[in-house]
């Protein structure tokens, strides 16, 4: 059945195929470029925009301004915005992409990136970590392990005859993670009302603001490594999300295209939440509303949710630190944000299924 | 001496050990045939099916495919040699019917690979042969049942497989789309393709079908052309029901339906 | 393409996070020096801070008893508020800078750098801690999240030296960090005060047997329960030099552990104690007399010995006001022997040394009904 392409039939598919115009891309790019550059550039402590490309160029490019500078100048920009502003674009992509491929392989336009447990696993090792009082370090560790570990737990609670229906996963899913709450309020009521508790509730509440270079460092390989993983297998999504039988059919190995994204989403929201907190909605909501942008395509929504996904959690986390005089925790305004937005887009979209 | 294509030889399933569905099925599927299913409800049909396509393991025998056990086979090459097509159902997401059929593709793409636009092109076209391109962009989600079977029929079409499996293709759709999807059926029977196909209408194996294999409660009933054993009496054993075949002249052509006995 | 570019994008942030880490803070200078805090910390503070930020709870008191008003500039909101003695002892205070603070809270960095401040008295939390260090604005930590000696026996095995070491190292601290002369002499007044004070109150009540030693019950109203209470740890010395005898839940369970009424019940008191966290303690002082049902039978309840710790400049009971505190418990535990003891006085005295402040009998009176929060319409209350 093979047919010479002939330039009309061309044309033709490029409109069927309802890929974004080249404009759309342009202002997605944009989207995240602009809100990094703005971070840099803005905050509470006032350095002149000549200072902070002055200070970047010199410290990043090695481009030879002579230091005109004060130190706090250059410590607010080199080690308070620059590896938040990173780790927010990495955050937002990783879980919009974690919460674009749950989608997909759960078959359903709601589901979000914590389905699985991890959030609830990663909240009672970090609840775990501020009561032994172990450094940030080990707080951080126990997170990322007990999120891990939840879905672990989840994966070989649903995984049958050498097969994991999705139906199991959602339900395993929902026992442990019931699990988890409840052994973090076991937590929470053995900790003590004046230090730990509240340390425990804001930790709970998310922020970016302790993130440093050293932070990202860490951080960073993980959830890059692990949003690659979910680039590559985009197409394969698509597939998925026909349902089991289907895919089988179209020659996709289920298991193990299941077992990469269960893998490379546990560990970008495990990152995430080790070293941020809960950060809720963005999961959610982005890949929704990237569906409305760019079609349900994976091979386009994936790019477009981790655009999208960095442009907007730099702008809530701007929001955080920039608004009051106090730090606002980024899981208040994800929520307080996002929510009313998904709702607006549920309305919008009936649902998503159409 | 046609090749044969598929083969179950000696092939028994069960949920557990001792209750087994059935036993001891033999069938031959010669290259360009289109051999029909028949059965009724909770004969096992659907598991048999199951069972050739690889979903289900058989507790004994074996299946081949072009002489070669389809356990031996990894499920992208399985893929690219069989292609299925299930009953239409609807898709969680909005993708356009386009986009479903070029999903066709993937069995020819590498664990990272997306389609290209020569993928697309191909689906296209196979969309314009079956002449269903006018649903190319369209929400697969909103055409009506009978165009999503078409699609699902040109989705496995990219897939440029050796045979064809359909399971019940014709359920739930109206007289006109039964219409439609038979004659696709038909058409790709007479180009050549090697078809099996589960049906719960018998009628439908005159139209189309060259042999046909009725699995019934204690078994395979009969099995084998369809001239020789389209019979009464084998309709009536499969279904437990009595059954009367009628014949009427249509354009110099002899067209055979059956039809249940009421009491 | 585009793919191609955002590869390129995340490679380079990647390269960006990696090859940005700048040089760690800077070096001991002509201008700076090397302390240890609290807690451990070796921190490079300015020789002569001028601008401190004081934002635990009793930091503030501390700094301003130091003579260190002049040096300070912000605190945590309320407290340019809620204390009327500091607002009379430094009017100054009403214009500091404010934000809200307490110990697990997120740091904004940015707005603590914008208010140009050389110094932070912060608490002790790791995260937040080292969001200061990152840009160099010196934090030291004076409190103490968990007591020097952790269980009852070392407690009780202190001497009295040991006790008023421990007990004074904070504002010793404080002092070297402030860094005058002035503060350095008050520290002297200061410490000279505490030896005296403590070793009068040990040398009246050293031998007292279990006997004679009223029960007392140390709560606060921060929990479900209407008194929680406080692991015994030092507060149990410190109640025996008062001449008492504390009960409360041993270790575990963090500082605020919960205690069941039958618990209180089992206890049964002579004295109860009500201090300042949680909700007004008069208020539920005053609930807990009106109340004829649950706690009516309780000791404490039916001979009207439930007192609330007084409130000064702070809570007395926390900061450099503690012997104080413990010199008014011992009235309260043990009337007779420290009958000699005039209360007014001794706060006034206090005051006036450590506050330069004329504090009239009135006033004393006020700071031991606790004056804090100058809405005084609880007391109006019925």
């Amino acid at each position: 059945m093979q047919q010479e392409p002939n330039t009309s039939t061309d044309i033709d598919i490029c409109k069927l195929e309802k890929k974004p115009s080249k404009l759309k891309w342009t202002m997605m790019a944009l989207f995240p470029l602009v809100l990094f550059v703005a971070s840099l550039f803005l905050g509470r402590y006032s350095v002149t925009p000549s200072e902070v490309a002055q200070i970047l160029g010199q410290k990043l490019f090695h481009l030879p301004f002579a230091t005109t500078w004060t130190d706090s100048a250059e410590a607010v920009v080199i080690r308070v915005r620059l590896p938040r502003a990173i780790m927010a674009a990495f955050v937002g992509a990783g879980l919009s992409m974690s919460g674009a491929a749950f989608q997909g392989m759960f078959q359903n336009p709601l589901v979000s990136p914590f389905i699985l447990g991890v959030s609830a696993g990663a909240s009672f090792g970090a609840a775990l970590g501020l009561v032994l009082e172990w450094p940030a370090i080990g707080i951080q560790g126990l997170a990322f392990i007990f999120g891990l570990l939840a879905v672990g737990i989840t994966y070989f609670l649903s995984h049958i005859y050498k097969a994991t229906p999705i139906l199991m996963l959602v339900l395993s899913g929902m026992v442990v993670s019931a699990f988890f709450q409840a052994m973090l309020s076991l937590i929470k009521f053995v900790a003590d009302d004046e230090e730990k508790l509240p340390a425990i509730t804001f930790w709970l509440m998310g922020s970016l603001g302790s993130i440093g270079l050293n932070d990202l460092a860490v951080a960073a390989i993980p959830i890059v490594l692990s949003m690659i993983g979910l680039y590559l297998v985009r197409w394969k999504l698509n597939v998925l999300s026909m349902g089991d039988k289907e895919s089988r059919a179209l020659g996709v190995n289920n298991e193990r295209i299941k077992i990469l994204i269960i893998i490379c989403s546990t560990i970008i929201t495990s990152t995430a939440v080790a070293f941020c907190g809960i950060i809720g909605w963005v999961g959610q909501v982005i890949p929704h509303f990237c569906r409305m942008l760019v079609g349900p395509d994976h091979k386009v929504l994936i790019p477009a949710t981790m655009l999208v996904g960095a442009g907007y959690l730099m702008l809530i986390d701007n929001l955080c630190r920039l608004l009051t005089a106090t730090e606002i925790p980024l899981g208040i305004l994800t929520a307080v944000i996002g929510a009313p937005v998904f709702a607006y887009l549920l309305r919008k979209t009936r649902g998503g299924w159409n | 001496m046609t090749k044969v294509k598929l083969s179950i030889q000696n092939a028994s399933f069960g949920y557990n050990e001792n209750r087994l569905i059935w036993h001891d099925i033999n069938i031959d599927v010669s290259e360009g045939s289109c051999l029909c299913l028949l059965g009724p409800n909770g004969c096992g049909k659907t598991t048999l099916f199951n069972c050739i396509n690889g979903n289900y393991r058989l507790n004994s025998g074996d299946v081949f495919v072009n002489g070669k056990s389809i356990t031996q086979f990894s499920v992208s090459q399985l893929a690219r040699t069989m292609g299925i097509v299930f009953q239409e159902h609807s898709a969680p997401f909005p993708y356009s019917s386009l986009e479903v059929v070029r999903m066709g593709r993937t069995p020819h793409l590498g664990l990272f690979e997306t389609p290209s636009k020569q993928d697309t092109l191909r689906a296209y076209s196979i969309m314009e042969e079956m002449g269903i391109a006018h649903l190319a962009d369209k929400s697969y989600t909103h055409i009506s049942g009978g165009e999503r079977q078409l699609v699902l029929i040109a989705r496995t079409l990219c897939q440029e497989p050796e045979m064809i499996l359909f399971d019940e293709p014709t359920s739930h759709l109206d007289f006109k789309n039964q219409a439609m999807v038979l004659s696709t059926v038909k058409k790709l029977s007479e180009s050549g393709m090697t078809i099996v196909m589960t049906s719960h209408f018998p009628n439908h194996v005159w139209k189309i079908g060259s042999d046909v294999a009725m699995l019934g409660y204690e078994g395979m009933i009969a099995q084998g052309p369809v001239e020789e054993v389209m019979t009464e009496a084998n309709l009536s054993r499969t279904y437990g029901v009595e059954v009367k075949i009628y014949e009427a002249q249509a354009g110099g052509k002899t067209n055979r339906f059956c039809d249940p006995k009421l009491d | 393409m585009l793919k191609k570019l955002i590869a390129v994008l995340l490679a380079f942030a990647l390269c960006l996070s990696l090859t940005a880490c700048g040089g760690e803070g800077g070096e001991q200078s002509a201008d700076t020096r090397v302390i240890t805090d609290l807690i451990g910390r070796q921190i490079t503070i300015p020789n002569d801070p001028q601008r401190i930020a004081a934002m635990t709870g009793p930091s503030y008191e501390m700094v301003f008893m130091l003579e260190g008003k002049g040096k300070m500039c912000m605190t945590k909101t309320g407290h340019t508020t809620n204390y009327p003695l500091a607002l009379l002892t430094n009017p100054d205070l009403a214009n500091y800078e404010t934000v809200g603070a307490n110990p697990s809270s997120a740091v904004n960095i940015e707005d603590y750098l914008s208010r140009n401040i050389d110094l932070i008295i912060y608490y002790s939390n790791d995260n937040e801690l080292k969001k200061f260090d990152a840009v160099n604005i010196p934090a030291v930590v004076l409190t103490l999240n968990e007591g020097l000696l952790t269980d009852v026996e070392s407690v009780m095995s202190q001497s009295v030296d040991e006790y008023i070491e421990t007990s004074t190292i904070a504002a010793k601290t404080l002092a070297e960090i402030i860094n005058t002369d002035e503060a350095r002499a008050e520290y002297d007044k200061w410490y000279a005060y505490n030896v005296e004070k403590i070793n009068m109150l040990s040398e009246r009540t050293a031998n007292l047997t279990d006997e004679q030693r009223p029960v007392v019950y140390w709560g606060n109203t921060w929990g479900e329960n209407v008194l929680a209470s406080y692991a015994l740890k030092n507060r149990i010395y410190e109640i025996n030099l008062a001449g008492g005898r504390l009960v409360g839940p041993l270790a575990g369970n963090g500082s605020f552990p919960e205690v069941t009424s039958e618990q209180l019940f089992e206890w049964d008191p002579v004295i109860i104690l009500v201090d300042n966290h949680g909700n007004f303690p008069e208020l539920v002082i005053k609930s807990m007399y009106k109340d004829t049902t649950k706690w009516a039978t309780l000791s404490a309840v039916k001979n009207k010995q439930l007192y609330r710790i007084p409130a000064g400049v702070f809570f007395l009971d926390k900061g450099t006001t503690t012997t104080l505190m413990l010199v008014w418990l011992a009235t309260v535990i043990q009337p007779e022997l420290f009958s000699d003891i005039d209360v007014l006085a001794e706060i006034q005295y206090y005051y006036q040394e450590f506050y330069e402040y004329n504090m009239t009998r009135d006033e004393a009176q006020k700071v031991l009904d606790g004056w804090y929060d100058s809405n005084e319409d609880w007391k109006k209350s019925e």
